[in-house]
């Protein structure tokens, strides 16, 4: 089986299967309907807060950062729908569609309740939404490797 | 050329007078039980310029105590890591030092 991302001449090839590709579609609906902060785990819901002891400075934080971090993320859905059919990806397509799984996985996570390490090796309790954290996680662990080499 | 002047004695000053500088802040990133190893590791050496083993240490230290401090500096420079950090993914927070 070849890895569905590879490294090449400053560039990341996409080899996705079907099924791979298939899922990745479902990508930026999925992490536009996210907010992590609206119950479930607490690494979910707290991870927005910066000033944690200081409202005030938090609310400023907020206002100052809030509207950059929404555009930030849909810019990264629009890198990755502009280029998913794609076969190659530049860096920094490639390091959106990092960062949209990345998000993907932290949304089906906290919407599956999952409150510590160990889940990975859970079993008896597999689900669809279980299935596609793993498989995204296996997509988001490839690239990185892909995209960790540029970085040497 | 200007001669060295003796200051004048002031009192000491009061802590939230003290320039930032001198109160740097530090951004923690904490554990979470979803972002791959190899991500947070690539995500340090992405974002602060860390070697594979500064940038290894720290993500252990995120998973095994809980949380690591991963910079410091200016009230401005933080915020603008925790940000960045935010972008990625992960869980950041502010203190001072």
């Amino acid at each position: 089986m070849r890895d569905p991302f590879r490294l090449r001449g400053g560039m990341v090839e996409v080899r996705l299967a079907d099924a791979e590709r298939e899922l990745l579609r479902a990508i930026p609906d999925l992490t536009e309907g996210i907010r992590l902060d609206d119950g479930g785990p607490s690494w979910a819901t707290e991870r927005g807060t910066v000033h944690r002891s200081d409202p005030r400075s938090e609310r400023r934080y907020q206002e100052l950062t809030g509207g950059m971090l929404d555009d930030a993320r849909r810019t990264d859905r629009r890198l990755f729908r502009d280029s998913l059919e794609r076969e190659v990806l530049t860096l920094p397509e490639a390091e959106a569609w990092m960062r949209l799984i990345g998000g993907a996985r932290l949304g089906l996570a906290a919407r599956l309740g999952i409150e510590e390490d160990g889940w990975e090796g859970r079993a008896g309790d597999e689900t669809l939404e279980l299935s596609m954290l793993r498989l995204l996680g296996y997509l988001q662990e490839t690239l990185i490797s892909e995209l960790a080499a540029a970085l040497d | 050329m200007n001669r060295p002047v003796a200051p004048d004695r002031v009192d000491r000053p009061d802590v939230d007078d003290v320039p930032e500088v001198e109160m740097p802040w530090q951004v923690i990133v904490w554990n979470d039980p979803v972002n791959l190893m190899s991500y947070v590791v690539y995500v340090f050496r992405r974002l602060f310029g860390y070697s594979t083993e500064e940038a290894t240490r720290l993500m252990l230290a995120v998973h095994h105590e809980g949380r690591a401090v991963v910079s410091s500096g200016s009230l401005e420079k933080s915020e603008l890591d925790c940000y960045r950090l935010h972008h990625f993914g992960l869980w950041a927070t502010l203190e001072r030092s």
